[in-house]
């Protein structure tokens, strides 16, 4: 993947944004432990809330590597949870819309969403669990005549406490077959629906919530795609958001290290820079060496989804590993703060909570291993 | 001592711990309250005197660091930092006008103390570049500088401050005990920092502007304030680090249950096989370092020799290496439900990150091993 003039004048375009609209309220989101409904406004306004939607569906009609741009830049200011609120949207929800949904979905969904206008969120995992959705998926649509009536609970949604439109994970088949369960487009403001905030000590800027439906209705023409194949649909586009956060994390770790690099420059021990001792140059340069080494993989896997097949085994392997260098990397940043890690807040105090759970959502670091090695992963070196 | 008074002091320390402690811990960690008056409770009962006696009074101190380690890092940090260093320097080195003022009352568990060591340039450096200076006239001295990260700041009713009185390095340190009771009429300010994580225990800054105090307040003799701080630093990071790996044991005690519990549909989550050997190996990585710590300890005790001193930082480093490792790991085993407030890992997670570096960091662990060993 090579970046072009047209890239560099993206991210002359997104820094300005963000750091209009973005950086300064940074803390104070944090603080509220939820974006505002005026951040997507905003975002919509500029059209970023579709860069990777084709222009006749409204979006920018670009390809992933503006995605990363725009991740880079976000991570760049320690703005992880905003990133994650943002993200699910971009990287899963317009997708899954785009592509499959028919024109009443694009009209009531898509549209109002890629303008700002809604704000969108994902809605798999359950309380039964998040990893094996085979056998954790409980929520239930059961056709009548010309409605569906929907049962059942849906845990750790991001945006779900600010959300007006989802897109639910539901059973419409009685098996535990891959072929079981389909999508739909859910509108929240209505009779049986429920949702409230969980708390987190990490990325507090994004909302998550515990959602209950209760015989809640939605028109028969809202399922996304074809009926009982929501699973395979879901999978598929969460290779892409996974790819994503696995760059997030190595980019954020990188920004975590010019911070250590900065603190320990004003630092001193016995009269010289704490950075200008051995051990601290010859580990701060490990790190730097491996994040180098990450882009290379993050960069074929952008170049396989921009030739149209996103390298699955290498998306993967970027989810599980790099959210793992990274978290490593910034724990040991945190603690080459001293005690000023502890303060509540401080950049790297904030990134090392925030990274962490980059390994646990959109699929643990387990999960991605258990799955992938089985075919995956070995079918890289058949 | 008796085995009776021994198992009484156990018996009285249980029962704070169940009585005043569990029931409140939770609401005391949300509202970020430092219950100070456990203090007053542990005195009251004989047991602050206790552990000032020998033989079972540091066996005593190590049960309490045990039970109290287990619930909270930061009411443990509140307590044992209240009877590490301060008492220590006051039992050891006061003169008897401080003592029969201090002393007394603070094994009664009246008074709270701090010790300020750490300046905001730089805690690493405190031998070099300690900037808060004290002089010295005929009846008095004058103290001026500025302390970071204290412990028991706000809420101590002295603290014992390092301060440069010379103009060497090693025998140019003197230790100054200065009353917070009249903080406003001289020149003493004093600022809470909002930490992340340990919110049962209090942080802060603390300026001195030319504080004018009686010579009698100088803690032992002048210019050797380094000396009388080394033993009490090696004790507060055995102790310390005593307490992290009873907190770490707790969490594989509970992440074992969790796993046994956490229902995965037909199965359990402990049915998976890398679950049980992702427990396996933190086990691993907790007996062996727990154990050297115990081992460590007793030669500690036993000796207090320059090399037990050496294997206490080898103790801390490796238990604190070992405590991350199997906290962040016992974390990842609970899924989303890691990162929420209704789970009392996020809040362990947070406390655990933050104690890393109290009584000197994990590099300064490695300069005193490289030092005296290689
Ligand atoms: C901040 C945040 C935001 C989120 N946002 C969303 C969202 O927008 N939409 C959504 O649908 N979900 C969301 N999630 C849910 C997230 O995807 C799940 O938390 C994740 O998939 C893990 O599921 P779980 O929490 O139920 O863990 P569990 O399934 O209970 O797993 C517990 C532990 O067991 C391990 N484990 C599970 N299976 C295996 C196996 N086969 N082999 C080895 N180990 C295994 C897991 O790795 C984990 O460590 C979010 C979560 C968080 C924390
Ligand atoms: C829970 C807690 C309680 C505390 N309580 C007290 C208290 O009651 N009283 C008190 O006086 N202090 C207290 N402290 C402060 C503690 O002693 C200091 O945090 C510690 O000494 C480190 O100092 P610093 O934070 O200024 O880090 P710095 O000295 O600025 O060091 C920054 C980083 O650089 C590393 N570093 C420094 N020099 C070198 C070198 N030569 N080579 C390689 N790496 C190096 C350090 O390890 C650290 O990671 C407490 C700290 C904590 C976390």
């Amino acid at each position: 993947m090579t970046y072009s003039v047209t890239h560099t004048i993206f991210r002359e375009e997104i820094k300005s944004i963000i750091d209009k609209y973005i950086k300064p309220n940074v803390d104070r989101w944090e603080l509220n432990q939820s974006v505002p409904r005026e951040l997507f406004q905003i975002l919509g306004k500029e059209n970023l809330l579709g860069l990777t939607i084709s222009r006749e569906n409204g979006g920018r009609g670009l390809d992933i590597s503006y995605t990363l741009i725009l991740v880079e830049e976000l991570m760049k200011i320690n703005a992880v949870g905003i990133a994650s609120s943002i993200l699910i949207q971009l990287n899963t929800v317009v997708p899954l819309l785009a592509r499959f949904g028919n024109d009443h979905i694009k009209e009531q969904f898509l549209t109002p969403i890629i303008k700002g206008e809604a704000i969108g969120a994902l809605a798999v995992t359950e309380p039964s669990g998040g990893s094996d959705l085979l056998k954790s998926v409980k929520c239930q649509a059961e056709r009548h005549a010309d409605k569906w009536i929907l049962n059942g609970e849906k845990m750790f949604i991001t945006n779900a406490p600010i959300a007006d439109k989802l897109v639910v994970l539901v059973k419409t088949k009685n098996s535990q077959s891959p072929l079981s369960m389909s999508l739909l487009a859910v509108d929240t403001r209505k009779k049986g629906y429920s949702v409230n905030q969980l708390f987190k000590i990490g990325q507090k800027s994004s909302p998550i919530g515990h959602i209950h439906f209760d015989n809640y209705e939605v028109p028969i023409e809202n399922v996304i795609g074809k009926l009982n194949n929501g699973y395979m649909m879901v999978i598929d586009v969460l290779y892409e958001e996974r790819f994503i956060i696995g760059y997030g994390a190595i980019c954020l770790a990188k920004e975590a290290i010019k911070q250590t690099i900065n603190f320990l420059s004003k630092r001193f021990y016995k009269g010289k820079e704490i950075i200008n001792y051995q051990s601290i140059r010859y580990e701060l340069a490990e790190y730097l060496s491996k994040i180098e080494a990450c882009k290379s993989i993050v960069n074929a896997v952008a170049d396989s989804i921009i030739k149209g097949k996103i390298d699955r085994a290498r998306a993967t392997i970027i989810k599980f590993h790099l959210c793992e260098i990274a978290q490593q990397i910034i724990q040991r940043c945190h603690q080459l703060h001293g005690s000023y890690g502890l303060y509540e807040n401080s950049w790297i105090d904030k990134a090392l909570r925030d990274v962490r759970i980059m390994s646990v959502y959109a699929g643990s670091s387990e999960t991605m291993k258990d799955f992938a090695s089985v075919n995956l992963i070995p079918s890289l070196y058949r | 001592m008796s085995t009776r008074t021994l198992e009484s002091i156990k018996v009285q320390i249980d029962e704070i711990v169940e009585k005043d402690i569990v029931p409140h811990l939770e609401f005391w960690e949300q509202e970020r309250i430092v219950p100070f008056h456990l203090i007053n409770n542990l005195g009251s009962k004989g047991i602050i005197e206790n552990i000032c006696r020998e033989p079972d009074g540091f066996d005593n101190k190590l049960y309490l660091a045990k039970k109290i380690g287990k619930l909270s890092l930061g009411i443990s940090s509140t307590i044992l930092n209240t009877l590490n260093i301060p008492l220590y320097l006051l039992r050891n080195y006061a003169n008897e006008e401080l003592k029969q003022k201090y002393l007394s009352p603070y094994l009664q568990g009246k008074l709270i103390g701090a010790v300020a060591i750490t300046e905001p340039h730089g805690g690493s450096n405190f031998i070099n570049n300690c900037e808060t200076r004290i002089k010295i006239y005929e009846n008095h001295v004058e103290l001026s500088g500025k302390k970071h990260f204290i412990l028991n700041i706000p809420g101590a009713d002295f603290v014992i401050v390092l301060a440069k009185s010379g103009n060497g390095n090693i025998l140019s340190h003197t230790l100054v005990l200065v009353p917070l009771d009249l903080i406003d009429s001289n020149g003493i300010f004093i600022e809470r920092i909002q930490t992340s994580g340990l919110h049962t225990a209090a942080l802060g800054i603390i300026h001195f502007n030319n504080v004018l105090l009686p010579k009698e307040y100088v803690i032992g003799r002048l210019h050797k304030g380094l000396i009388y701080l080394e033993n009490a630093l090696t004790e507060e990071r055995l102790v310390g680090t005593y307490a992290l790996m009873s907190m770490t044991e707790e969490v594989i005690r509970e992440t074992y249950s969790y796993v046994n519990n956490r229902p995965m549909f037909e199965s359990k989550l402990a049915d998976l096989q890398s679950v049980r050997h992702k427990l396996a190996e933190l086990s691993a990585e907790y007996e062996i370092a727990n154990l050297f710590l115990e081992d460590v300890i007793k030669q500690w005790r036993a000796q207090k020799s320059r090399d037990s001193s050496t294997k206490a930082a080898m103790a801390k480093l490796v238990c604190t290496q070992a405590a991350l490792k199997v906290i962040n790991g016992c974390l990842q085993l609970y899924g989303g439900r890691g990162f929420l407030h209704e789970y009392k890992i996020s809040r362990i997670y947070r406390d655990a990150l933050g104690s890393t570096s109290f009584a000197g960091t994990l590099e300064m662990m490695k300069e005193i091993i490289s030092n005296r060993k290689i």
